[in-house]
């Protein structure tokens, strides 16, 4: 067939393109209409709103082979998504073209409880794949996401931060995945790339490609299935809070260091006091009331073991570290306290659960979101305060109508992957009805994103972070020749780059 | 179609900084994540229309990018987007799951599009124009002359509420009044509470509409004439109570009214006066219930007013009854399908909802499916294939001996 280049101004070619699609999904799962486009045009960052031209709701595989192929055929730029909730962007639809809803292929297609894996389609959510699992003493790790986030492009994307450092981040937990190709055909990675060696690695005959998919958003393809590992679910829990009342870092650092190093941990993340109040709390008030009593520093743990002999013994370990460090361990009481505040809302991720909490603070919360190292952590957050307060001097967070002020930026920090490794949130809100505020988020958070570069930090997913506008144009200048050879690769797998293109700011193929 | 004017007053102003500051978390779209409440994952979804759909727009999610487009002109009405607006049930469900996570009211922003679209002269829907015009001609939207309004009380001795200044007003509502399938509840309910010695009266057929479902589909002005008509009315009764056996009613007298002038009278539910009487020893449940039952939460009572355990109470009286509780309950509780005008307009649709119900109460093996509300009760029995429906009032009436079952 001839290929047609397509003109997303020509209506002509949208109707054509929908009639066609219609024959694959039904004339229910599509459409064109202004009030269905304008709900995938916009998410919780600074990425410009764009419509799609069409949005489509495939139900299997096969209906997504047949609409990428149909794509294909007119040049017309396809940009999926699983639960949609993305906060960077990765589901605006940058070229308009079609909107591919991921959200009816949300079956769990099987749990291997002896293999520990399940097996899913792209818009599982967390709230109903940990149900599920637990029936069987397993848990997928959700690193702090809301119920409502996707597994599979969760993992594969990078979604925030795992829990502890034993876990890695997220594609370390993948298995395999499915993907149909910009030409419409199925690849499959790991060792399910040859038929009937599913699970017998994760690896797949080398040179492993699954790694070419990982925080890819789509460039390469489209994800429909999913094995990823899960865990056992630990029979008794232990929630402890150790304290540091301090504004110096450098102990905070210390402590994760050694708690990465001792590898005993089934999550672990750092706090500070008025993020642990708004966690706490549903409402500003209350937040603004508790916040005092709250020490500056936080390091929430939770241990996990067999048994109670397992759990006393990690404890006993635990303390010995809050000891070792300077630290003070936060009374039962207190801890008793806060968990039942958060309590009703924790429980995939327990304390990290309640992070949705966080969007009450004048509308929308963003991150600059990054891995660095431990060593880096207390001098990057005095830098981004002074950021701050160049930016956000006059702000009052305790008036739940402004964005916080320098002196209560926060630091969110958890141990990764390995030795000194770490994942780093610096915070700041803005109000996308407020169009000043959003004026002077841009400005900081081009301002700290340069910081965070300068300063040795990566962004880990070219696009950005949660609530982050496009990192990419100021990382990917940097990366030289490894962006080239990423847009070479891009170009010889989709050659009229129709999968989310401009997605992840790659130099030439993707201007 | 003209745009409108973005004065201070245009309801969607009043919205805008929710529309604007709508995280995109797809929390609206599902049932809260309680601890050993969201085993089944059939049973997780709380927005009928979204469920049904599946587009963004049919989500509260999505209706603050209508709102947000309307704003800022980049949309226009059609077919799609008013059928998106209009086939929510206004059930609160995403308020009940975005509120305590965000300080965020999504459904504040479908009540706004709605009064937008009104004043735009684009809604109420042809669907919905019978219900006005019997508005209008009758006081009340079921097309039933006023006089019909205070049939079901003859020969019960009920006070009249209008000379004979009883404690009580039993303000009835038109479903029950007017429904002839509802109207043997409506004298049970009465019954109970002549049985109890409760001090009450009716206002007959001088009762006026409360308004709840213009409000709903968004036609504010007419519905706050009919408020003020009511408020004069009811405080000129001098009574110190009014209590009414309708969601509807009850959500709109004790939540709303009060908006426009802070009432002299206390507002009850009847669940919550039958449970207190239940509790006293007026009323005394003797007779078995026998029945494995589920009790459906109406969102009017329930979301928008937090009364949820009186009607268990009340259930958990009932010698022989065993009560089940269905995954979605209480705040989680997934609509029965007929709020804010969608059984008027979309009666498939209502069905489909109500039928879901009924397919996640048979899964919790339940055998009867109770509620307190006339629209669930109407909407629910229309959409039932076997499984039976019972008033709360009923089951309570037969067992202090007042008959029905």
């Amino acid at each position: 067939m001839a290929v047609r280049s397509y003109d997303p101004t020509v209506q002509e070619t949208v109707e054509q393109v929908m009639g066609l699609l219609q024959e694959v999904v039904g004339e229910e799962w599509i459409s064109n209409d202004p009030a269905i486009l304008i709900g995938y045009s916009k998410d919780n960052s600074f990425e410009t709103a764009k419509k799609p031209h069409v949005v489509v709701l495939p139900e299997n595989t096969g209906q997504v082979q047949e609409i990428v192929r149909i794509a294909g055929r007119f040049g017309m730029a396809v940009t999926p998504a699983s639960t949609a909730i993305n906060c960077a962007g990765g589901c605006i639809p940058q070229r308009g073209g079609i909107l591919l809803d991921l959200r009816r292929m949300d079956r769990i297609l099987e749990i291997d409880a002896e293999n520990m894996t399940i097996t899913i389609e792209p818009a599982v959510r967390f709230g109903v794949a940990q149900n599920q699992l637990k029936r069987q003493g397993l848990y997928a790790v959700n690193p702090s996401g809301p119920h409502t986030a996707g597994v599979a492009t969760n993992h594969m994307d990078k979604g925030i931060g795992m829990p502890a450092n034993k876990y890695g981040v997220g594609p370390d937990h993948i298995v395999s995945m499915t993907f149909v190709m910009p030409d419409g055909e199925i690849v499959k990675t790991g060792s399910g790339a040859l038929p009937g060696a599913e699970k017998v690695c994760v690896e797949g005959p080398g040179p492993d490609m699954s790694g070419l998919f990982h925080s890819s958003m789509g460039i390469f393809g489209v994800m429909t299935e999913m094995t990823t590992q899960v865990y056992e679910w630990p029979k008794v829990e232990v929630l402890k809070v150790a304290t540091f009342e301090s504004e110096d870092l450098n102990p905070v650092t210390e402590f994760f260091y050694d708690i990465t190093r001792e590898d005993f941990v089934n999550e672990c993340s750092h706090l500070q006091d008025a993020y642990f109040s708004w966690f706490a709390t549903e409402d500003s008030e209350v937040a603004a009331s508790i916040v005092d009593y709250i020490p500056r520093n936080d390091a929430i743990v939770i241990l996990g073991g067999e048994n109670e002999e397992e759990a006393r013994l990690k404890e006993e370990q635990f303390l010995r570290l809050v000891e070792r460090n300077g630290y003070e361990l936060m009374d039962d009481g207190t801890v008793d306290m806060l968990s039942e505040m958060i309590g009703d809302i924790a429980y995939e991720c327990k304390v990290l659960q309640s992070t949705m909490r966080v969007t009450r603070f004048y509308g929308s919360f963003q991150v600059v979101w990054f891995n660095s190292s431990l060593d880096r952590v207390s001098d990057l957050h005095k830098k981004y305060q002074r950021l701050a307060d160049k930016h956000f001097r006059d702000n009052d967070w305790r008036n739940w109508d402004k964005p916080f002020p320098p002196t209560e930026v926060t630091v969110y920090t958890q141990p990764l992957e390995f030795g000194r490794s770490v994942m780093l949130e610096l915070d700041f809100f803005i109000s996308f009805d407020d169009s000043e505020s959003v004026k002077r988020g841009l400005a900081f958070g081009y301002d700290a994103i340069n910081m965070v570069l300068d300063d040795g930090g990566m962004f880990d997913r070219p696009y950005g972070g949660h609530g982050s506008f496009n990192f990419g144009t100021l990382q990917t200048p940097r990366l030289g020749t490894y962006a080239e050879l990423l847009a070479e690769l891009k170009r010889d797998i989709d050659p009229r780059n129709i999968m989310a293109p401009g997605r992840l700011n790659l130099p030439v193929s993707q201007t | 179609m003209s745009k409108f004017n973005r004065d201070p007053y245009d309801p969607l102003m009043q919205v805008q900084k929710w529309a604007y500051r709508c995280s995109k978390c797809s929390l609206c779209k599902y049932i809260h994540v309680y601890q050993g409440q969201y085993d089944d994952p059939r049973f997780v979804d709380i927005c009928p229309s979204g469920k049904r759909w599946r587009f963004e727009a049919y989500y509260a999610s999505g209706k603050q990018d209508i709102a947000r487009g309307l704003l800022t002109d980049q949309l226009e009405y059609t077919d799609t987007l008013l059928h998106a607006l209009y086939t929510c049930t206004e059930c609160g469900g995403c308020m009940s799951v975005c509120a305590p996570y965000s300080g965020k009211d999504p459904l504040k922003t479908i009540t706004a599009l709605r009064e937008r679209a009104v004043l735009d002269g684009v809604a109420p829907l042809p669907e919905h124009e019978p219900l006005f015009k019997s508005l209008e001609n009758f006081g009340n939207p079921w097309q039933a002359p006023k006089q019909k309004r205070a049939a079901w009380a003859k020969k019960m001795g009920i006070k009249d509420a209008l000379k004979d200044s009883p404690e009580v007003l039993f303000y009835t509502g038109c479903t029950y009044a007017l429904d002839s399938n509802l109207t043997d509840t409506l004298k049970l309910a009465a019954g109970l509470m002549q049985k109890a010695g409760v001090d009450f009266g009716i206002l007959g057929d001088k009762e006026l509409c409360c308004g709840s479902t213009v409000l709903r589909i968004g036609d504010r002005k007419t519905y706050e004439r009919m408020a003020r008509e009511n408020i004069e009315m009811l405080e000129s009764l001098g009574v110190k109570t009014v209590v009414t056996g309708c969601a509807g009613c009850y959500s709109v007298l004790g939540e709303e009214y009060p908006e426009i002038q802070k009432p002299s009278y206390k507002v009850v539910h009847l669940v919550e006066m039958l449970a207190g009487l239940v509790k006293e020893g007026a009323l005394e449940p003797k007779a078995e219930v026998a029945m494995k039952a589920t009790y459906h939460d109406p969102c009017h009572l329930g979301r928008y007013c937090g009364i949820y355990d009186a009607p268990r109470d009340i259930l958990a009286s009932l010698p022989g009854l065993e009560l089940v509780e269905m995954q979605r309950s209480r705040d989680n509780s997934w609509c029965c399908g007929a709020g804010a005008g969608v059984r008027t307009a979309f009666p498939e649709f209502a069905e489909w909802a109500a039928k879901e119900r009924f397919y996640e109460a048979s899964e919790h093996g339940a055998e009867v499916l109770v509620t307190a509300c006339p629209f669930c009760e109407q909407n629910l029995r229309g959409a039932s294939d076997g499984m039976e429906v019972k008033n709360i009032f009923e089951l309570l009436a037969s067992s202090v001996g007042l008959g029905g079952e």
